[in-house]
């Protein structure tokens, strides 16, 4: 009886030095677990890339590593909190939405570019009536605009504005030819008087250091849609494409973006959508002449992402089309690093050619005002 | 103290699915499944309303600085239209009027 009872006892402490074993394993495996998805989380995991060097700002193509080159081709969403990742995978640029204040827009870019030989590019959608400073500061729509001067003196207003920030590239103007949903994102009158204004517009930013984007090639994108459905198509006529051909006939824009829709028509997207169609893109260069950066939309626009089955699907066919710039929204800095690692491979494979990529990096770093060599 | 190692045992679950990037249903994406209506949004601006379709509408949403609950009906062109949140960049800019459903559907997609 003393015998069994002993037993038990024994047993009993094994049992409560098993549990005392296991209870801190499995605090040394949650403490550790917990560390590495904080470190996944803010992308801390993501491989540096070296400091590009740059002497009196000539900077050699060559230096840079195919992942550096890929990641400037890149602007996301200027999340604040994942800025040191971004820095580490030197991404080209970084978008900002509304904020509460101004102060805050400039803290904002001044963290960003904080130590980065290659500048981030810092844009923002400022259209007017689009306006992610509406919080603290007004500016008229585009639609009250009808002369020349006007148009002028409002890009020069609201350039001085951008450039006074920090901003260095703005998504206006927009020169589809109606907006039946707002009635103020385009200029008024035909597409000649929308060519026209628009061109003010842009010499007045650029005036003020600020890149103008007219967008949203090939047109049609601000038109009444069934609010049910994500995939959109439209008919594109030579009136649409009037204000690219004149923009870049007269030399005044330096970028243009590409929509997201599925076009047929005069230009013919091949059932993709716009940013990820080779044809709108190479018609862009060849057909309208123009040399500037091309930038895609948002690729994150269900508009793109529901046509494809996976994301990756959609990095690559993005990236093949030939865009200078990408805007991934997703801000998520793994998810970038895995599109800039996908790209990366395609390139290796020779799917997507260096010659591609170091054109669209070469064109970027002039814009951020290095020399390319 | 076995139940602390059962609790930290679906810690090491927890952060393990984390890190091989399994998500895990949350309750408000399990609500905006079960949420059978249709999505609204309505894009305004200056007293002129909308419908757009979801592509602009989750788009347009992500720009805006924030959303307030603003429960009513819009008629359009004779159509009625039930909306419960307004989001907005401030005033003298678009805004979106959106149902729970629109709002949720560019939150979870």
């Amino acid at each position: 009886m003393k015998k069994k009872r002993g037993r038990v006892k024994k047993e009993r402490v094994l049992d409560k030095r098993v549990a005392i074993y296991f209870l801190v394993s499995l605090i040394i495996l949650n403490v550790a677990l917990g560390a590495l998805s904080v470190a996944k989380v803010t992308g801390v995991l993501i491989p540096s890339q070296p400091m590009p060097k740059i002497d009196n700002g000539v900077i050699d193509l060559d230096d840079l590593t195919l992942e550096q080159k890929i990641a400037q081709m890149v602007v996301t969403l200027g999340v604040r909190y994942y800025s040191d990742a971004y820095k580490r995978m030197q991404i080209g640029g970084v978008h900002l939405h509304a904020m509460e204040s101004n102060e805050l827009f400039t803290s904002t870019i001044a963290s960003f570019q904080e130590g980065m030989s290659i500048p981030f590019m810092i844009t923002v959608d400022l259209e007017g009536c689009v306006n992610p400073f509406a919080h603290f500061k007004e500016f008229g729509s585009v639609n009250e605009v009808d002369t020349l001067g006007k148009a002028f003196e409002k890009g020069k207003i609201e350039g001085k504005y951008l450039s006074d920030m920090g901003v260095t590239v703005d998504f206006a103007p927009v020169v589809d030819l109606n907006d039946d949903i707002w009635d103020c994102r385009s200029f008024p009158g035909d597409e000649e008087s929308i060519s026209e204004l628009a061109n003010a517009y842009i010499l007045g930013m650029q005036d003020e250091g600020i890149l103008a984007t007219a967008k949203h090639y090939p047109g049609k994108t601000l038109v009444i849609k069934d609010p049910h459905k994500f995939l959109a198509a439209a008919e594109i006529t030579e009136q649409d494409l009037y204000p690219y051909r004149t923009l870049v006939e007269k030399g005044s824009v330096k970028a243009i973006m590409v929509s997201h829709l599925i076009t047929y028509g005069e230009v013919n997207s091949e059932g993709k959508p716009s940013v990820a169609s080779k044809k709108i893109i190479d018609g862009l260069r060849e057909d309208i002449g123009f040399e500037g950066l091309i930038i895609t939309d948002e690729i994150n626009m269900q508009g793109v992402k529901k046509f494809y089955d996976t994301v990756d699907e959609m990095y690559l066919d993005v990236f093949k089309a030939g865009s200078d710039i990408v805007l991934n929204f997703n801000s998520d800095p793994n998810e970038l690093h895995k599109m800039i690692s996908i790209i990366a491979d395609a390139v290796l494979d020779g799917e997507i050619s260096r010659e591609r990529i170091d054109a669209s990096v070469k064109k970027i770093l002039e814009f951020k005002g290095l020399i390319v060599e | 103290m076995w139940t602390m190692n059962v609790a930290l045992m679906l810690g090491v679950v927890f952060f393990s699915l984390h890190l091989l990037d399994v998500n895990l249903p949350t309750l408000g994406k399990a609500q905006y499944w079960l949420d059978d209506s249709e999505p609204v949004c309505i894009a305004s601006f200056e007293g002129k309303n909308s419908p757009i379709d979801m592509n602009l509408c989750c788009y347009g949403l992500q720009m805006q600085l924030g959303c307030d609950n603003q429960r009513g009906t819009i008629m359009i062109d004779g159509e009625k239209w039930t909306v419960d949140k307004k989001c907005s960049t401030g005033p003298g800019a678009i805004s979106y009027l959106v149902n729970t459903k629109a709002f949720n559907q560019c939150k979870f997609n």
